[in-house]
Parts: structure tokens; sequence; C-alpha cells
């Protein structure tokens, strides 16, 4: 039972990450311009870092939790990820941004979700993916001490 | 003493020995391999690299995968820095033969009154403030993934901007560049 919802899990959130990741490839520019809509003080060197290194931290980490390996340092990365995530997606909604999340657009799977890529609506995706990893991260954990 | 425990009873290769073990070696061998079941063995990769190798490998991956894409962040050159928007600043140097070869598509954000009064030859007029079914239309006659480049009237003129988000967020387009000094660069240059 635990082995099949961590796999559940696995597969939820790693392919949600390889998703995101893939989505965010083919426009650099659009990834750019989200991580500027968060509207916080970063340098235009650093803001690029983080519009090139991020769709690719997502597709490994998302292909990490498809593979099952390294799952005590992908749960990791993954937490620490949706934890960075979550602020700066709840600081955009505190402040009243009109902004679009730039996270993968679940839209496509069901009109309701679109609600998912507002600045509320991402914090609580995020939230619960949080929980959701956290929740994996102790199932793995429990298996490896098996 | 003859050695009857199992490392013996194998072949000594597979152990890495040249030849069969002594009784007390056999021992020993037995108490290592038993350690070693009850001792996971040592992960091949220490867990400082794991931890590393994400965000490394992602700056790397990254920052190659840019450097390769035609229209990668390090495409950005001096003078054409990335605005709070995202979008691309070109200068009208290099718009000029890409509108006259038909390649990218040069579009004025101001009202269609300005339009009318004055616009660079071969511009479309799609003012900012059109309705969203202005720019679907607009996106299916030209298609999304046409190249367009955006102008307004002065330097620090926001309609280019604001379209470029409409253009980009309500009608999908996905290549959008700014002119970077709006009609005013033309102007300079008649």
């Amino acid at each position: 039972m635990r082995t099949a919802a961590a796999v559940f899990l696995r597969l939820l959130i790693g392919g949600l990450f390889l998703w995101a990741g893939l989505s965010k490839l083919g426009s650099p520019l659009q990834t750019l311009a989200a991580v500027y809509s968060y509207q916080i003080v970063l340098p235009d060197l650093l803001a690029s870092l983080v519009a090139a290194a991020l769709p690719w931290m997502e597709i490994l980490l998302g292909a990490a939790l498809l593979a099952g390996i390294w799952l005590p340092v992908a749960t990791g990365w993954t937490a620490t990820l949706l934890l960075f995530f979550s602020v700066m997606t709840a600081q955009a909604w505190w402040r009243g941004l009109p902004m679009d999340c730039g996270c993968v657009d679940l839209s496509v799977l069901h009109p309701a979700l679109a609600a998912l890529t507002t600045p509320g609506g991402a914090t609580l995706r995020n939230m619960v993916l949080l929980v959701l990893t956290a929740l994996l991260a102790a199932l793995a954990r429990k298996k490896a001490a098996a | 003493m003859r050695c009857s425990c199992g490392p013996c009873k194998v072949q000594p290769a597979p152990l890495g020995l040249k030849e069969k073990p002594s009784p007390s070696r056999c021992f020993s061998l037995i108490a290592e391999a038993g350690q070693r079941a009850h001792n996971p063995a040592k992960p091949m990769v220490p867990l400082i690299a794991r931890i590393l190798f994400f965000p490394l490998a992602s700056l790397a991956l990254g920052a190659a995968y840019q450097a390769v894409h035609p229209e990668g962040l390090w495409t950005l050159r001096a003078g054409q820095k990335a605005h709070d928007d995202g979008f691309e600043r070109v200068a009208w140097t290099e718009v000029q033969p890409k509108i006259s070869s038909g390649e990218w598509l040069l579009v004025d954000a101001r009202d269609e009154d300005q339009f009318a009064a004055e616009h660079i030859p071969g511009a479309v007029s799609l003012p900012a403030a059109s309705y969203e079914e202005m720019l679907l239309f607009f996106a299916e006659e030209h298609g999304r993934e046409k190249p367009v480049v955006i102008y307004c009237g002065t330097e620090d003129c926001e309609m280019s901007a604001e379209l470029a988000l409409r253009l980009r967020d309500e009608a999908g387009l996905s290549r959008i560049r700014i002119l970077e000094g709006g009609i005013l660069a033309w102007r300079r240059t008649r």
C-alpha cells in the first residue's frame, strides 16, 4: 500500500515538474518575463540565470522522481523549490500583482483549472504539492529503513 | 582444517582472488560479506555530489541551451537588455531588412487616428486597446509563430509593451519584439 502510494506520488509530482520544465523551454523570453512579473528586486544577470536554469532544474527533478533515483535528494530539492514558489506566488497574491504565475497551465486538462495559474491559485497548488512531496519523502525514508 | 564455507565453494575468480583462500581468510570473507549484507553498500555517488548535481547541472544545461536557442537569453545584445516585461528590444537597423524581406511583421500599437496620420511603411495597425476578438483575429490571420515587432510613438511609450503582453497572453503569439525608440527610430533614418 505504502509502495503504491509512493509510486503514485512520484508519478504525479515528477510528471508535473517534467511538464512544467518542458513547457518553459520553447520560449526563454516568456520565462524571463514571468520571472520579472513577480516584481522582486533582482539584477538582470540573476534573473536571466534563474530563467535559464529553472526549466532544467524542473526537468531533472521530474526525471529523477519519475525514475525513482536519488529520491531523498530529489524530494529535498523539490520541496525547496515548491517552498520558494509558494513564497513568490504568495507575495504576488498579497501585493495584488496582476500576473500569470508562469507555471504549468493545467487548463488544458480542464478549463476550471485555469484558476490555478493566478497568484492565489498557484500558492494553493504549490502548498498542496509541498505537502505531497513531504509525504513522498517520508514514504521513501520508511521504505529505505525497512 | 578444510574450508567448506560459501566463498570458498565458489571459484576464486569471482571473488577477485588469484587462488583459493586459506580457512582463516575464508571466515574473514564471510564476515565481510555479512557486514555488507547488513550495512547497505556505500553509495557510488557521495551525498554532497548528489545534492550539488541538480543546481549545477541545471545551470550548465540552461546556459548551453540558451546559447543554441535562436531566441535564447544570451542573444540579447548590449543595448537590448531585457526590460521588466521580458520582451526583446530591437533596433530599427535590424528590423528594417527583416520587414523588407517579409520575415517579420511590423505592428503599430497606437490609435488608428495616429496610424492614419503617419506610420512606418509596411506596418499594420493594431491599437493596444483593441478588443480581444481583434487580437485573436490578428493571430489567426498572421499565425501565432510569425515574428512580430511592435512600435508606438516615443522612446518611453507603453503601448508597445501593453500590446505585446496582450498578444502573448490573450492571443498566444510567441515571438514578439519591440522596436527600440518607437516610430522616432524610423523617423531619424528618413
